[in-house]
């Protein structure tokens, strides 16, 4: 089943079209990258997936809802972590995840299960009860990791996911992610500037640019087709072109 | 109960914002009294310093008649310590020497009040500092001569047979008022007075948590654009208008602790600073002024559905300012940005509407004129309190229902503006855009 359909979607910005035609598909258990460089339209791709932004033309279908005409239905499906997000800072981390929980639906055995779900998941500890405007920014992308899977959705929309993480916590949610998705049968589209972290964690990549993908399949079969070592080469090959 | 943790999220973020906490919360709890302690303070050793100096005045009796000696007994009377001055005096050196005033008879002073002509007297008065310690000097002094006058007055007038009472008011009126079809046996100034500050008073001060109220429910959106947390909000499966809604109930509820806290401060701050004017009558008329209003037994302007209709008419106004707040909020980069577009956005629109409803007849301004108010929210709600005050409740409640619909067209332009991806994309600021390199 198809859990993310792109249709024909096109989204400008003042007079420029920040994406054109773009089309791609996500299968249900599968982790789809996006890649692309700067301005390439990987984050407003994100955002319409997470019914922030509306596309112009075409349409988006999560689990064959759109997410024009269907948005709160989207909302319910979707978990969407953002790459520069904040954190209410006088809330205590488990407050956050709790509050999250209760306005995705979620509650009494259910609610507290996810919650603990989260607290274990972020690794925070004991200062999982502590402010959150007292969080490194290492300790802040762990709870957003944390709120993100914690309601267990079945599609999950993450850009840049291990921005401002150390090496140890970045593999560490890396493979949080993967496990969730094969856990859970869910499906996943990341964007990131991390190639590494991309061909760890993707069944699929499509490398953006101006708005259109140019390029996309298996990471090992876009690096054999680019006779490149690895995705970094081919980006280069791709963007110098 | 999805509403619930989100009232808590933002009264807790809210509450625990600094701006928020002092701005609100804590400053009029501690300015109020603070101000009225030292002006109770202030007043204290003002009127102890009064009470116990004793006054000295400098007199150069030039005339040396009648009438001057008369009046230099009258004044030493008022148990003052007199420096008589022969010639020319230096006014510096006088001075110098504490004297609070100098008084001077010319020559020919006693003759012309003999041959029934008005008499000049020079008084210089020594103002040391311009405090209210130097008022009260100058009060003094004023009050011993204006009795000594008075005392001069009724010699002349027992000396030629006058009943100076008499002369001074032969009319006495009695002021009638009428007012709302009853006939009300009190001036029409004091009946005035007295709706001004109970009808006009108390939407002055809700004004005061209105706008509070809207630097709140704005400050509530800023928060959220500042901290980067809208983003995620958006995506839950939560309605926008909900999210609105939780916006405005909790911004309704801290602007009620900060009324609450400024009641407090500010009833404190009377306690402390006017019950010093009662034993300062010569210094000050407020007190007698303030008894007007108690004293004076008027039936109350409102009756029971004139209050009704009065709070009803403040409430809207309320949910007018805090919708326009949320405008803002939505309009604004962050924090900063919609506190100081909050302010022009509200004071703005609400002076001139006060002002012009307080002052002018809408009903005879121009055409172009009269338009323009008409499209400031703010008039409507003037106008439905002064219906409320005159007692025409029909037309009040109309004025009220308009000042509802642009409520009304506030939130949905809110709503309209947060629902959609102009959120995210819409940055208004007061502030000069920084030059990128």
């Amino acid at each position: 089943m198809v859990a993310v359909n792109v249709v024909d979607v096109w989204k400008k910005f003042g007079k420029r079209y920040v994406l054109k035609r773009l089309r791609f598909k996500v299968e249900e258990g599968e982790v789809y990258g996006l890649v692309g460089p700067n301005g390439a339209g990987k984050t407003t791709t994100l955002r319409i997936l997470a019914t922030i932004l509306k596309p112009d033309k075409g349409d988006v279908y999560i689990l064959e809802k759109s997410v024009v005409k269907h948005t709160n239905h989207v909302r319910r499906i979707i978990s969407y972590l953002p790459e520069d997000v904040g954190v209410y800072k006088h809330l205590t981390g488990r407050e956050f995840l709790k509050i999250n929980g209760l306005i995705q639906g979620l509650r009494d055995r259910g609610l507290e299960e996810a919650v603990e779900y989260g607290v274990e998941i972020s690794g925070l500890g004991e200062l999982v009860d502590a402010p959150m405007g007292s969080y490194s920014k290492g300790m802040r992308r762990r709870i957003m990791v944390a709120r993100t899977l914690m309601s267990r959705s079945r599609v999950l929309i993450l850009d840049e996911p291990t921005s401002g993480l150390d090496v140890e916590h970045a593999v560490y949610v890396r493979r949080l992610i993967k496990d969730y998705v094969k856990q859970m049968n869910a499906s996943c589209i990341v964007s990131s500037h991390n190639m590494l972290e991309v061909e760890y964690l993707c069944d699929r990549v499509a490398l953006i640019k101006d708005g259109s993908i140019i390029v996309e399949g298996n990471p090992k079969q876009i690096e054999r087709e680019y006779d490149a070592e690895n995705l970094e080469e081919v980006f280069i090959k791709v963007v110098r072109k | 109960m999805s509403l619930t943790a989100l009232i808590y999220k933002e009264l807790k973020e809210l509450l625990m914002e600094k701006t928020i906490l002092i701005g609100v919360v804590l400053m009029p709890l501690l300015l109020f009294p603070t101000i009225g302690g030292i002006f109770s303070f202030t007043m204290m050793e003002a009127a102890r310093t009064g009470e116990t100096e004793i006054i000295t005045l400098a007199v150069n009796d030039l005339d040396e008649g009648e009438y001057s000696k008369f009046l230099i007994d009258k004044i030493r009377e008022s148990n003052v310590q007199l420096i008589f001055i022969r010639g020319s005096s230096n006014l510096n050196e006088l001075f110098d020497k504490g004297v609070a005033a100098f008084i001077e008879f010319p020559i020919e002073f006693t003759g012309k009040i003999s041959a029934g002509q008005k008499a000049k007297i020079y008084v210089f008065y020594n103002v040391k500092t311009v405090k209210i310690g130097s008022l009260i000097s100058i009060s003094k002094v004023s009050g011993i001569l204006s009795r000594a006058y008075q005392s001069l007055s009724e010699k002349l007038a027992e000396e030629r047979g006058v009943d100076l009472e008499f002369l001074s008011k032969p009319i006495e009126e009695e002021s009638n008022t009428f007012y709302r079809g009853d006939v009300l046996n009190y001036p029409p100034t004091v009946m005035v007075n007295t709706v001004l500050s109970s009808v006009y008073g108390l939407p002055l001060v809700a004004l005061i948590v209105v706008a509070l109220t809207a630097t709140i429910s704005a400050t509530s959106i800023g928060l959220e654009k500042e901290a980067k947390t809208l983003e995620i909000l958006l995506t839950l499966p939560i309605s926008r208008l909900k999210i609105l809604l939780t916006k405005m109930l909790a911004s309704t509820i801290i602007a009620l602790i900060g009324m609450f806290s400024f009641g407090v401060g500010f009833g404190i701050y009377l306690i402390l600073a006017f019950s010093r004017i009662s034993g300062l009558q010569e210094v000050s008329n407020m007190s007698e002024d303030m008894d007007v209003f108690t004293n004076t037994g008027l039936p109350p302007p409102l009756n029971s559905t004139g209050v009704i209709i009065l709070m009803f008419t403040i409430f809207i106004a309320m949910l007018l300012t805090m919708s326009i707040g949320i405008l803002v909020g939505v309009l604004a980069e962050d924090v900063r940005g919609s506190q100081q577009l909050v302010g022009a956005a509200t004071f703005l629109p609400m002076f001139p509407a006060f002002f012009l409803t307080a002052f002018i007849n809408l009903d005879e301004l121009a055409f172009p004129a009269s338009l323009l108010m008409m499209l400031n929210p703010y008039t409507h709600f003037f106008r439905a309190i002064d219906y409320v005050a005159t007692g025409k409740y029909l037309e009040a409640v109309s004025a009220t229902m308009v000042t509802g619909l642009f409520t009304l067209a506030f939130l949905i332009i809110s709503a309209w503006l947060f629902s959609g991806e102009r959120l995210i994309t819409l940055k208004v600021s007061l502030r000069k855009k920084k030059e990128v390199s």
